[in-house]
């Protein structure tokens, strides 16, 4: 009940921020003059408010308790990605004034092929992105009513297409700034108070040779379903009936209803999850593939380089009035993601040593939102439960409604009317931006309904990856050498986007192979970036192709506000739905 | 022409705060693989390695990107002075 009266909270604030945000912009003559306004600050809080998916609220600590410390790489990774987006981008976009990522392409190469092949990995990494969002929705939604897992999915995906079809809460500025202050408190406050009530946990299951162990009064599992579980090491449960099993590094299928575990025993971890000891588990590099330097490397290639290319992302930076305060707004990003990154390592800590029981059921991705209650039984863990829940429907109601935008946006900006001969009128273009709406949501929702056993993080990392593989060099090239043409970046793109979603497909087919072999499969970042780069490069050098005028180009990219420069830039083209 | 000259200058800019940050960021893994005082060390009673993994590389990119935003504006401005006084 609690939780789910926090979550409504969460929801009528967003609302009434939205409405308070439209009559502001209502009483300053245009849109663009009430987006001058905003400073560099409420900017930075939308864009990191946009961005803190499910994948930063929930899946960073989910993989930090069933992997361990070296998920902590992830959110390094993910903060560092706004570093090489306000080194190498922000400024210059901001100045070229094309803010969709087809835009941009269509625009510097001077191709409207460009255009539909960018628009096509647009669907392609929007997709993947919003796959882990409605996961994250039917965890969280199973976590706090108890729902069936499909449940969250449809349910979020009606109303976020809903609220994005009628035009509703997206697109204004206050909305996502909100989402950010409530996403940073409900993931620091909570843990803070944990903290304080339960004390730093027990550190020999965290550092020791100790394997997840259950907590000092013991650990009490109530199962809906059979669960099939290995016990790491020798240990024992009570079953319903009150009789006893003693287990040795077994494989063993727990009964419904309620198993115990005496205080100090192993606690058994579901198929999926390899149960480690604390020193291995509290090592950010180690040997496996999923710890294995090369494995790092790539992730942090794939984040640090993909960033760049999320397309709801890259329309945030749309509302800066010119370069230079893009510049702000990117540095200020940075600050309050770093805030926020510093909670997500609480939960994994927490979970590991004081709800060990998600091992035993496979639900390590839910820890954040399950972790307050079962630390502290009682009306303050609830309301703490109450808090993360609220905190994690604004992380995917807020990502999920701007990708679900970059989406539909696409489909019916782009796609359809390379499709149709009927020329298109705003209204028309209206109508079939509400039309592509369900259908850009339709796939992501499938997938995600096939997807539970899949972490939050992991697809969240491939779509980084396509992103890192495809669009990093596009952007790298087209801003800062005069030398791309419209074949070459054509090839690159080819080369990175097929590359990677062939190692994804490879990796979901086979059992993972393990080794160097396998780490590149599950994070190919690492090798498809770099040729995706030379790909790119070669392809313009030798491909032969149109030459393009590239100095009007770089002019407009590079060229400071008012020296009277602006008349070179790409027209401010009529804003798609998606600017604001 | 003055343009060609702000591209390099920036693009020299870029690289060079991305060589540093690259540095700093991917010696991270391998140092903690390689040097045992990191990965077995103990500070405040906490792993050492969650110190180099807790607040300060985040501090680094804000560090790294606050003189670069200084600098870029700089570089930004000198050309505006350029072009004006032509």
């Amino acid at each position: 009940m609690i939780p789910i009266l926090f979550v409504a909270g969460v929801v009528t604030g967003s609302l009434g921020v939205g409405i308070w945000g439209v009559r502001l912009a209502r009483t300053t003559s245009d849109l663009y003059v009430a987006s001058r306004a905003i400073s560099p600050w409420w900017n930075a809080a939308a864009v990191s408010g946009e961005y803190l998916s499910a994948a930063s609220f929930l899946g960073v600590a989910g993989l930090m308790m069933k992997d361990g410390a070296q998920a902590l790489w992830q959110p390094v990774g993910f903060t560092a990605g706004y570093l090489a987006l306000l080194l190498f981008v922000a400024a210059p976009l901001r100045r070229y004034g094309a803010f969709t990522i087809s835009d941009f392409a269509e625009a510097r190469l001077e191709s409207r092929a460009l255009r539909l092949a960018a628009s096509a990995i647009v669907l392609g990494i929007g997709g993947l992105y919003l796959v882990p969002q409605l996961k994250g929705a039917g965890i969280s939604v199973e976590a706090v009513t108890g729902a069936p897992y499909w449940t969250g999915i449809v349910v979020i995906a009606g109303v976020v297409s809903l609220s994005v079809g009628l035009g509703g809460m997206r697109g204004i500025t206050y909305v996502q700034a909100y989402q950010f202050w409530v996403k940073l408190f409900a993931i620091a406050a909570p843990a803070a108070v944990l903290l304080v009530v339960v004390g730093l946990p027990n550190r020999a299951s965290l550092f020791g040779d100790r394997f997840p162990t259950a907590p000092a009064d013991g650990l009490v599992l109530t199962l809906h379903e059979p669960q099939r579980v290995t016990f790491p090491a020798a240990s024992s449960y009570v079953d319903a009936h009150g009789l006893e099993h003693a287990r040795a590094g077994a494989e063993v299928v727990l009964p419904v209803g309620t198993v115990r575990f005496r205080p100090g025993a192993v606690v058994p971890a579901a198929g999926a999850i390899t149960p480690l000891r604390g020193h291995d588990w509290s090592k950010p590099v180690a040997g496996s593939s999923s710890s294995s330097p090369l494995f790092i490397y790539s992730l942090l290639i794939a984040t640090v380089l993909g960033t760049m290319g999320l397309p709801h992302i890259l329309v945030r930076f749309y509302t800066n009035p010119d370069g230079s305060t893009a510049r702000r707004t990117t540095v200020a990003v940075l600050l309050l993601l770093g805030v926020f990154y510093a909670f997500p390592a609480v939960y994994g800590f927490l979970g590991r040593a004081l709800a060990p029981g998600l091992y035993a059921t496979g639900q390590t991705d839910s820890v954040v939102l399950r972790l307050p209650e079962l630390a502290w039984p009682g009306l303050g863990g609830r309301i703490l439960a109450g808090l993360t829940a609220a905190g994690a429907f604004a992380a995917f109601i807020s990502t999920s409604s701007g990708l679900l935008v970059s989406l539909a946006g696409t489909i019916s900006h782009d796609v359809w009317p390379s499709l149709s001969a009927v020329p298109h009128d705003r209204t028309a273009r209206r109508r079939t931006f509400r039309l592509a709406v369900p259908v850009a949501v339709v796939v992501p929702t499938l997938l995600a309904l096939t997807a539970h056993s899949l972490d939050i993080s992991v697809l969240v990392g491939w779509a980084f990856a396509l992103a890192a593989s495809t669009f990093c060099p596009l952007f790298l090239l087209g801003i800062w050498w005069r030398g791309l043409t419209a074949r070459g970046a054509a090839i690159g793109l080819a080369f990175g986007g097929t590359l990677t979603v062939a190692a994804v497909a490879a990796d979901l087919a086979t059992s993972s192979p393990g080794g160097a072999a396998g780490a590149l499969l599950s994070q190919p970042a690492l090798v498809t970036v770099p040729v995706a780069f030379a790909a790119m490069v070669l392809g313009s050098l030798f491909a032969g192709g149109r030459k393009i005028d590239a100095d009007r180009h770089l002019l407009a990219l590079h060229a400071p506000e008012g020296l009277g420069l602006d008349a070179y830039r790409t027209p401010d083209a009529e804003p798609a739905p998606v600017a604001g | 022409m003055y343009l060609h000259r702000l591209v390099r200058l920036q693009l020299t800019l870029a690289v060079v705060a991305l060589v540093v940050f690259a540095g700093v960021l991917g010696a991270l893994p391998l140092a903690l693989r390689i040097v045992p005082r990191l990965d077995s060390g103990q500070a405040f009673g906490l792993p050492l390695w969650l110190v180099f993994l807790g607040p300060p590389p985040f501090a680094v990119f804000v560090a790294i990107g606050v003189l670069y935003r200084r600098r870029a504006d700089a570089l930004d401005a000198e050309f505006r002075d350029l072009v004006r006084a032509d």
